[in-house]
This record gives structure tokens, C-alpha cells and sequence, in this order.
């Protein structure tokens, strides 16, 4: 077990020694992913598994010690992070040649402490990883480039700020349940709540923030789209699909069997008020992630605000408190990692071939990178939720665990975000890879084979997922019923719905749409022979360009691409802008430094403020 | 063990001598610090802990005595190891008046630590004052006589309200001994013991660095070179600190019962406020670190303020992180400053990449200071959250205060390692790569005490544990007849 932590340590080690010589640094990265990935595998099942260190340090009159143990839920989501990350090592293998830093240092730091908060025992050792987590994390996204450091503040200011409040959550949790190991603190925190302590709620709340903030949902929902736009894109690849889950982590194995247990006042017979909290913040984050996503011309914003819905949709299933609702969010993560991971990937390798992220000036390059594109083309049928793709299950379980508990508004607001999603995922499709190419891009290669192979690998999980979805299933159903749940193991392709007439065989579905797919080749091959345009053969506002003397020119329609739409929406928009909240805290510290620093330039006011000092403690000493 | 004598008596002979040594002060600076460190390491060894030496042979309550106990040896060593990393910095220095300041300050903050005296502690602290202004005011320029001024004015106002209060005492208890004191205040009435309190910690705010009473922090750190920035951060804040951890928890203890201890919370969680706050938007990296000095000293002040015993500890691990990772801060400081000749970090682009071991080791320094864990800082921060929150209201909004200005101070450290990063050409520097072991060295030592901190909770828990069993650890020693 403990050395599934320090094989990564030293790894960080060697790879900080040969930080300058790419040849080593990143096959030993992908060596390391690769072990640690065996090593997950072949811990699958032993639940025993544990090492505890002692630090002979003492908290609160008892001695501290820091235990790592394996848990199902754990493993579940360390060993789909650790397949992830596996396969975007190979990715950086080729994607890195070009780039000038390294970050395969603070990459492994990271997988450091995104294996001992998988495995973390006690709520100590649980932070400890998490705030690992957040600093490295500042120096990855900023890579030593200027231009990403003010996205990395913003994120590093947010992940402090969570640590801060998980800190004081922590230790309100150990003085009032006088434990500091996660499982005994859960039942501890229902009885502190139970006994109608208040406390007990601020410390929930204290941690469903912490666990939000990483979770990019509403209200923080601006820091993906702050960083993914400027981090190194293998390393926002690995952000934006695994590491965007660690909150969904705590949450499912804390918050939601604390929050499913306790006495709160209920709202229409349907769930308690902290469930209702958590839907809303679900809802909105959907909604609003979406809506935001639809207006975006950055692509990697595109899918930032894409991955917030997604998060939305997770915390929607978390809210109905359902067990079809609660798989079917952690389903989604592994869902949600899989097809976020492939379609990052392949911005990954646009912006490897062409240096652009902004959609509006791409185009066309379907011809050029046609692997990139079938890879993209997947990917987006599965972010939007279409059989025999993976994003399809997971959302049919969360939407029907919604209607089974009758939370309608949820249901509706998770179903407009679907619906949504089309519309800027087919906005991407077309902007980067339908239209037409533009001049600088006609010697644009498809990418090497390095980065041709994960794409592929991804396209194989996506389509496995979809049809199969029960490689994911069984282990996650394995792993809730090891840890207590009242749950069948999954079968291979039956997905169990929650309402009447709702259980679907996937392999019925993939051999409807096999049919669809031989249907049309028939149709394509038999009917009618296609025609080959050239770019220019088009024609403005119906005439033909060179009755009005001008020449033909190429045209695509790929700025502004949502303007009526946006404008229907901006008002909304600007009433809510929790940025601009944000900012001007920043901008108001920023002041306030000035302001205080004046204080301490002049030297009048030296003695002058030493009286001031005197006479505050003889009126703290002797008067009151 | 009269011999203890040494420490402070040897300093200040090397103070006169080096008017005559000219060229062998510096051999005379290492030999002297030397022999203090080698000594006090070997009063440490010797095992006869705790023990009290009479000066004259005059016992405890009527003459001058020193006592070593637990407290008292950690700090002395840490106040002589201090000393000796901060003159490896010094360079190319010939007038002998820095040198003889320099002994002076060695003797005086000696002498705080070991004496049992009230009005010894406030003679060596007065010595240790004029000492750093002298060593201020060496460069000789205009911001570095303005600053040694600065700090001049105010602490001979802090010294006349000590004298005061020390006036007080004697007028009231007829005695000056720190032992002896501790006994008799419990029959003085609330009124003067509140005005005795509030006199003695006016002057000893200004040397914890504690706002309102900072205000000569920045310059002088701006003013002065770096090994006297050493100096006053190691040696003087050092001694400071034991000032305040032995009179605060050992002469008056019952300080917590009055508000003055609730005025010392608001100060100090206003100290961090105001240091953070101040320390975003500054460019001169020397500037920051005072800052950010100002504000560790506002929470060491928080923990011991706070007045439990689980905060106290916090205190004393803040002081440890703090202690190394100030000299990492600083020496990092100094090397890179002089390779750019400026001390805007903007300008330090790029010596990061070129030497490394010095960026990484003030990137290590710059977490311990924001209570990461796996860094030193991070169970000082988690003992006093802890005990903050079991306190009280005011203790709990003074943490949250706190930990917001931990989240500014994050903010602006990694910024600055970030720019030490960053790319730029920089062939024509040139840093000797030894100077990038010693920060090194001290950083790797953070890191262990924050992964494994078992030998520094013993000697927290050994002086845990005088401060909760004063009366025989501490009292009965000096009062029982030798």
C-alpha cells in the first residue's frame, strides 16, 4: 500500500534531477503511471489494506497518527484516474517534444497527493494531500509562463481559501466528534447534528464549500475557464478530466451519507433542506455552465464551462439521494474523465499543430486531421449523451433517479443543460474542424503516432463504455456494496433504472444503431454519387459574387456564432457575474495594501501610533 | 556551572578588543560565536539541567543570578546558531565599529535569554537596542540613519515605560527577580498589577514586532544589510521571543485573567491583517519578508495570547518555521539581489532556472511560512486553528481573520517563486554555488521537521511542560538556596 505513495515521491525526485533532459523525464513519467496503474489493479479487492505512521505529534491530548488504507470508493476513483492519467502520459510523450518547460515534476507531486487523498484514512492526512494538491497545482498551471500567472492566482486564492475553511472544518470536526478518521466522523457528525447542534451544520457546510470550490460548481465556477486557457494543454487535459474530481470525491463518500442520514426539515415530503441546497447549486452550475459555454470563442473555455455543467449534472445525482441517483453520479465521473480526457486531447493536439485556440480562426481541418476529428466527433456525441456513446447511461440514471423523487425542477434544469450542450458542441465541431481551412493551415500535418495512439485508446473506452457499460458498472457497484450499500452488482449491459419499465439493455441499443449505421452505408454506396465542392462555390445573400464584381471568397460562419441567442441571455448573464465579485475583493486588497503601506513610509506617525498601542491596552486592561 | 558566565562576558571583551584587532576581527567575530555555540551545545550535553548560577555568590532574591533551564538552553541555541549562519553573510566588512556592535548584540541577547533578572533582562535588552541601530545605521546612507533613528526613538520610548514598570515592581514587591516576582504578585492588588502588565508590554510589543508597535520594522530591514537583517530576525527577535514566552507565561501568568490578554488577540490577528495586506502589492523582495515577519510575529503572538497550552505549541512550531525559514528567505535574498543588483523581484527573473537549489529552497521557506503541510509551519497553524476555535468568539474570528491573510500571503509568495522561474536570459550571473547549500541545508531541515516532527515536539513537550509546572520547575530553583 505505502508504496503506491512513494514510488511517485521518488519519481518526483529523479524527474527534478533530470529536469532538463526530456528523453528521460517523460518515459519515466509514463513508467511511473504505468506501475502505478498495475499496482491499483492488482490491489482491487483487498479492503484491508492499511498503513498507519506515527509522527509523534499531539493533537488535542491524544497522540496524532496518519493512516492511509485502501476503500473501495477510493479505488474506484484512484484506479479510473490512474487509467486517465496513463494514457495522457503517453499523449505528453510526443505532445512535449516541442515545449520548452517541464512540468512532468509538479505533474507527479500532484499524482502524489491525488493518491493519498484517495486513500487517505483520516481527515489529517486527507488535507494534508489536498493542500499538496493546491500549491503544486499553482506551479503546473503557470509552467513558469508569465502570461498564465494571473489564471493561476485566481485558482490558488480559491484552493487557499477552501483549505482555510476545510482546516477549520477539521478541527471543529475533531473537537466535536473527538476523532479525526473519516468513517467514525461520519456517524460522530449525524449525531452532532441529531442532538441539534449548529455547529454541526456550519461543519458541513464548511466542507460542502471546500469540496465546491475544487468541484468548479456554482458559485466558483470561473476558475476552469480562467486556468484551462492558459496551462500547459497535456497537463489541463489531466485537470480538466481527473483532477476536477476530487471534490466529487469527498463529497460522495462524506457529504452525501451525512446529508442522506440526518434529521432536517423536509420540502414536500421529498428531500431535506440541505439536499435541496445541494440540487440548486447543481442546477444552476448545469444551467449556467451551459449557457456560458454556448457564448465562449476560446475552445478550451468552451469546454472549461462544459466540464462545470458536467459537475452540475454529478451534483444533481447526489441531490436526489437515490441509489440509482448516486451511481449514477459516480458513474458519470468515470464517464465525465473519459470523454472530457479524449476531446481535451484532441485541443491538445489542434493546438500542437496549429498554435490557435480560438475557434473563429480554425476551420476546415477535418481533411487534415481526420484521427483528431473522429476522436472529437466521439467525443461530443458522448458529452452529449447520445447512445451507444458512455455519457448516455450516466445521465439517463441521474434524470430518472430526479423524477423518481419527483424533483422536477431538477430534472427540467438537467435536461435544458443536455439539451444545450448540443449547441455548443456542435458549435465546436464546426468552427474547429467543419468550415473551411483557412490559408496558413493547408500544411497542417495529423499529429505523430504518440499522440495518434491515446486518441485511439479513447475512442475504443468511449465506445466500450457505451455499449458495455458494465466495465465500469461492476466495479463501482462491487465497490458500494463492499462499503455498505443495498446494491446488486451490475450485470455486463443492463443498466437497472429506477423507474417502472426503466431497465435498458445497451447491447439492444448498439445493435439499433449498428443497423442505423449499415442502413445509411447502404444508402450512400446505392444512391445517388456525391459531389465535390470547392471552397468558393457559395454565393452572398443570393447572387452571385461576380455579378457585383468581386471575387469569389470563402466564407465561414463561425464568430459571434450564438449572437441572438446571447443576447437573449446577457442580461441574466450580467446579473449574476460572480467574476466581477471576485475581482474586486482582489482589486480591494490590492488598495487597501497601498493605503496601509503609506502608514509605514512616513516616520511621524512612528510614536504616535505607539500611544495609540499604549492607550488600547490600558483600555482593554484597566477600564473595561 | 558558573561558567555560564562566559557567554556573555567573552562577547563583550571581544567588543573592546576589537578596537585593536583591525584586520583579525573577522577570525576573532567566527572564534567567539563559535565558542558560544560550542558552549551552550555542551551545557545542553552536560545533563545538569536546570541549574542556577549567582552572580557574586549573592543568592537568588537579593543578587543576580542566571538560570538555565529548559527554555532557556533551546533558545540560547538557537539565538548562537542564528548568529553564526548570519556571519557567514558578512563580506568585505574592515571598520571595527561593526564588529564591535556585533559582539555587544552577541553578549546582550545572550544575556536576555540567560538572566533570571528583571532589570538585567531590561539592561541587555536596552544593549541589544543600541547594538542594532549602530549595525543599521552601518551603511551610512540616508534611508539606513533614518531607519537605526526610527528604531532608536521608539525603543527608548518602549524603554522608558519598561523602566517604569520595572520601577513599579520594585516599588511594589520590594524585589526584581523574575522568580521571586512570580510568587509575591499574587498578594498585589488587580489595579497595579494591570498597570505593571500593560508598562512592561508596551516596550516588549515593539521588539515582537506587533502592530501598532512595528512601525520601525520595514525601514530598518529595508536600511540595513542583509547579515544585520539576520541579526535582528535571529538574534533579537529570538531573545524577544523568550522574553515574551518567559514573562507572559512564567512571571504573569495571570495576565489571561484580565483583558489584557483579549487586547493582545486583537492586536495580533491585526498585526497579520495589516502585514499581509501591506506585503501584496510591495516589490522589494527585502520589504516583503519584513512584512511577512511583522505578520508571523502577530501569529506567534495569537498563539501565546490565546494563552492554552495546545496554542502555545502552535507558537512555539511558528517560531521554529519561522526561524529557519526567515535566514532560507533571506539568504535566497541576498544572493539574488546581488546578482541583479536589485532587490525588485520582478528583476530576479530566470535565476531560478539557472540556480535552482536557491529557488527551491525559498519556494520550500515560502510554504512553511503559509502553513503547508509536509512543511514545519503547517502544525504550528493546525495547533493554533485547533485551540483558536476551542477558545472563544473573538479567538475564532481572529483564526478565521488570520487564515484569509495566510490565503494573501500564499498569493504573493508563490507569485514571487513563480518569477524566480520564469524565463530569462541570465549568462553573465554568476552565484557561487556553495552559498546555495547553506539555505539549502536549512530547507531540507524544514521539510523534516514537517514530515516527521518528533524530535522538535520533545522539546516543545520539555518546555511545555516547565511553563505548566513553573512553580517547581522554574521558581523553586532560583529560590531555593545554593
Amino acid at each position: 500500500m505505502i508504496e503506491l505513495l512513494f514510488i511517485p515521491l521518488i519519481a518526483t525526485l529523479f524527474l527534478a534531477i533530470f529536469i532538463k533532459n526530456k528523453k528521460v523525464t517523460w518515459p519515466l513519467f509514463l513508467a511511473v503511471n504505468g506501475y502505478v496503474l498495475y499496482k491499483l489493479y492488482s490491489i482491487y479487492g483487498m479492503w484491508s489494506l492499511s498503513n498507519k505512521f506515527d509522527i509523534g505529534y499531539e493533537i488535542l491530548g491524544a497522540k496524532l497518527t496518519l493512516g492511509v488504507s485502501n476503500n473501495p470508493i477510493g479505488w474506484y476513483f484512484a484506479f479510473f484516474s490512474a487509467l486517465i492519467t496513463f494514457i495522457i502520459s503517453i499523449f505528453s510523450l510526443g505532445f512535449n517534444q516541442k515545449s520548452k518547460e517541464n512540468v512532468s515534476v509538479i505533474w507527479m507531486l500532484i499524482i502524489f497527493s491525488n493518491l493519498g487523498i484517495f486513500f487517505a484514512q483520516d481527515w489529517v492526512i486527507f488535507f494534508m494531500m489536498w493542500e499538496v494538491m493546491g500549491w503544486t497545482s499553482f506551479f503546473a498551471i503557470t509552467n513558469a509562463r508569465d502570461k498564465a500567472l494571473d489564471g493561476a492566482k485566481y485558482y490558488l486564492a480559491l484552493s487557499l481559501i477552501g483549505a482555510s475553511l476545510m482546516l477549520i472544518a477539521i478541527s471543529l470536526l475533531g473537537a466535536y466528534t473527538g476523532t479525526f478518521a473519516i468513517t467514525p466522523s461520519i456517524f460522530g457528525l449525524i449525531q452532532v447534528i441529531n442532538s441539534s447542534n449548529k455547529i454541526g451544520i456550519v461543519i458541513l457546510l464548511l466542507f460542502l464549500t471546500t469540496f465546491l470550490i475544487k468541484s468548479a460548481a456554482f458559485p466558483f465556477y470561473m476558475w476552469p475557464q480562467k486556468v484551462y486557457a492558459e496551462g500547459p494543454e497535456d497537463y489541463i487535459t489531466f485537470m480538466s478530466s481527473v483532477m476536477i474530481k476530487y471534490g466529487i470525491y469527498p463529497m460522495a463518500i462524506f457529504i452525501v451519507p451525512v446529508v442522506g442520514s440526518i434529521d432536517l426539515p423536509k420540502i414536500l415530503n421529498t428531500g431535506n433542506i440541505l439536499q435541496y441546497v445541494i440540487g440548486y447549486i447543481g442546477a444552476i452550475s448545469a444551467v449556467l455552465g451551459t449557457l456560458l459555454a454556448i457564448f465562449q470563442t476560446d475552445m478550451k473555455k468552451l469546454f472549461a464551462y462544459s466540464s462545470v455543467s458536467n459537475m452540475g449534472y454529478i451534483l444533481l445525482g447526489f441531490a436526489s439521494m437515490t441509489i440509482v441517483g448516486f451511481e449514477g453520479s459516480l458513474f458519470h465521473v468515470v464517464n465525465h474523465m473519459i470523454l472530457k480526457a479524449a476531446i481535451f486531447l484532441t485541443l491538445a493536439a489542434v493546438v500542437f499543430r496549429t498554435g490557435e485556440s480560438e475557434m473563429h480562426k480554425l476551420g476546415g481541418l477535418v481533411y487534415r486531421m481526420p484521427l483528431t476529428f473522429m476522436t472529437f466527433l466521439l467525443g461530443i456525441i458522448a458529452a452529449a449523451g447520445i447512445p451507444p456513446l458512455n455519457g448516455f447511461g450516466s445521465k439517463w440514471m441521474i434524470i430518472q433517479a430526479l423524477m423518481s423523487r419527483k424533483m422536477v425542477v431538477f430534472a427540467i434544469a438537467m435536461i435544458f443543460a443536455s439539451t444545450g450542450a448540443f449547441m455548443y458542441l456542435f458549435r465546436a465541431l464546426a468552427s474547429i474542424f467543419l468550415g473551411q481551412l483557412p490559408d496558413r493551415y493547408k500544411d497542417v500535418k495529423e499529429v505523430p503516432l504518440t499522440m495518434a495512439l491515446p486518441m485511439l485508446i479513447m475512442m475504443v473506452l468511449m465506445l466500450l463504455v457505451g455499449v458495455v457499460p458494465g466495465v465500469v458498472m461492476k466495479p463501482l457497484t462491487s465497490a458500494l456494496k463492499a462499503v455498505g450499500y443495498n446494491v446488486e452488482v451490475a450485470s455486463l449491459t443492463v443498466l437497472e433504472g429506477s423507474l417502472k419499465n426503466a431497465t435498458i439493455d445497451l447491447k439492444i441499443v448498439f445493435y439499433m444503431f449498428v443497423a442505423g449505421v449499415i442502413i445509411s452505408a447502404i444508402m450512400y454506396l446505392f444512391g445517388n454519387k456525391s459531389e465535390t465542392v470547392p471552397q468558393n462555390d457559395n454565393y452572398t445573400g443570393g447572387e452571385y459574387p461576380e455579378e457585383w464584381g468581386v471575387d469569389a471568397d470563402r466564407f465561414n460562419y463561425s464568430y459571434a456564432f450564438y449572437q441572438p441567442f446571447k443576447e437573449m441571455f446577457d442580461p441574466l448573464l450580467e446579473a449574476i457575474s460572480i467574476d466581477d465579485f471576485f475581482a474586486s475583493v482582489g482589486r480591494n486588497f490590492e488598495y487597501m495594501s497601498n493605503e496601509v503601506q503609506a502608514l509605514f513610509k512616513r516616520g511621524e506617525g512612528a510614536v504616535l501610533l505607539f500611544s495609540i498601542g499604549v492607550l488600547l491596552l490600558i483600555l482593554g486592561g484597566l477600564i473595561i | 556551572m558558573n561558567s555560564i558566565v562566559f557567554l556573555v562576558v567573552i562577547p563583550l571583551i571581544a567588543a573592546f578588543l576589537s578596537l585593536f584587532l583591525e584586520s583579525l576581527n573577522k577570525a576573532t567575530m567566527y572564534i567567539v560565536t563559535l565558542f558560544n555555540l560550542i558552549f551552550s551545545l555542551a551545557v545542553l550535553m552536560s545533563g545538569n539541567i536546570p541549574f542556577n548560577v549567582a552572580i557574586g555568590g549573592y543568592r537568588a532574591p537579593f543578587g543576580i543570578n542566571f538560570v538555565v533551564t529548559d527554555i532557556t538552553i533551546y533558545f540560547l541555541l538557537l539565538v548562537n546558531i542564528a548568529a553564526l549562519i548570519s556571519i557567514t553573510m558578512v563580506k568585505n566588512i574592515k571598520e571595527y565599529q561593526f564588529y564591535s556592535f556585533y559582539f555587544v548584540l552577541l553578549a546582550a541577547t545572550n544575556g536576555m535569554v540567560l538572566t533570571g533578572d528583571m532589570f538585567n533582562f531590561y539592561l541587555f535588552t536596552e544593549l541589544s537596542t543600541f547594538a542594532i541601530a549602530g549595525l543599521v545605521a552601518y551603511k551610512r546612507d540616508r534611508l539606513s540613519t533614518g531607519a537605526a533613528l526610527k528604531f532608536l526613538i521608539l525603543s527608548s520610548t518602549a524603554s522608558l515605560f519598561s523602566l517604569a514598570s520595572i520601577g513599579l515592581i520594585y516599588k511594589t514587591l520590594g524585589t526584581l527577580n523574575f522568580a521571586d516576582i512570580a510568587v509575591k504578585l499574587s498578594s498585589l492588588n488587580q489595579a497595579s498589577f494591570n498597570l505593571i502588565v500593560i508598562l512592561f508590554l508596551s516596550s516588549m510589543l515593539v521588539e515582537l514586532k506587533i502592530f501598532p508597535f512595528n512601525l520601525w520594522v520595514v525601514k530598518s530591514y529595508e536600511g540595513s544589510i542583509t547579515s544585520v537583517n539576520m541579526f535582528t530576525h535571529g538574534m533579537l527577535g529570538t531573545a524577544g521571543i523568550y522574553g515574551a514566552i518567559r514573562i507572559l507565561l512564567i512571571v504573569f501568568p495571570n495576565m489571561y485573567k484580565t483583558n489584557i490578554s483579549t487586547v493582545l488577540i486583537i492586536l495580533s490577528f491585526m498585526t497579520v491583517l495589516i502585514g499581509e495586506v501591506e506585503a501584496l502589492k510591495e516589490k522589494n523582495l527585502v520589504k516583503v519578508l519584513a512584512f511577512s515577519s511583522m505578520a508571523q510575529m502577530g501569529m506567534f503572538m495569537f498563539g501565546l495570547a490565546l494563552g492554552s497550552f495546545e496554542s502555545i505549541k502552535g507558537a512555539l512550531y511558528l517560531v521554529v518555521s519561522n526561524y529557519i525559514a526567515k535566514m532560507v528567505m533571506f539568504i535566497v535574498t541576498k544572493q539574488y539581489s546581488n546578482a541583479v543588483d536589485s532587490k525588485n523581484y520582478n528583476d530576479m527573473k530566470g535565476l531560478g532556472r539557472k540556480y535552482p537549489l536557491l529557488a527551491i529552497s525559498f519556494t520550500i521557506a515560502a510554504l512553511s511560512l503559509m502553513g503547508m503541510p509536509f512543511f514545519a509551519g503547517f502544525w504550528g497553524k493546525f495547533s493554533i486553528v485547533v485551540s483558536a476555535l476551542a477558545t472563544g468568539k473573538l479567538a475564532s474570528i481572529g483564526i478565521s481573520l488570520i487564515l484569509i491573510a495566510s490565503v494573501v500571503e500564499g498569493v504573493y509568495y508563490l507569485r514571487i517563486s513563480h518569477t524566480f522561474f520564469s524565463e530569462k536570459d541570465v549568462n553573465n550571473v554568476n552565484i557561487s554555488r556553495v552559498y546555495c547549500l547553506v539555505p539549502f541545508v536549512l530547507a531540507i531541515l524544514i521539510l523534516a521537521i514537517g514530515i516527521y516532527p518528533s524530535y522538535v515536539e520533545q522539546v516543545v513537550f520539555n518546555i511545555i511542560d516547565e511553563i505548566k509546572n513553573a512553580p517547581d520547575k522554574y521558581i523553586n530553583i532560583i529560590l531555593s538556596l545554593k
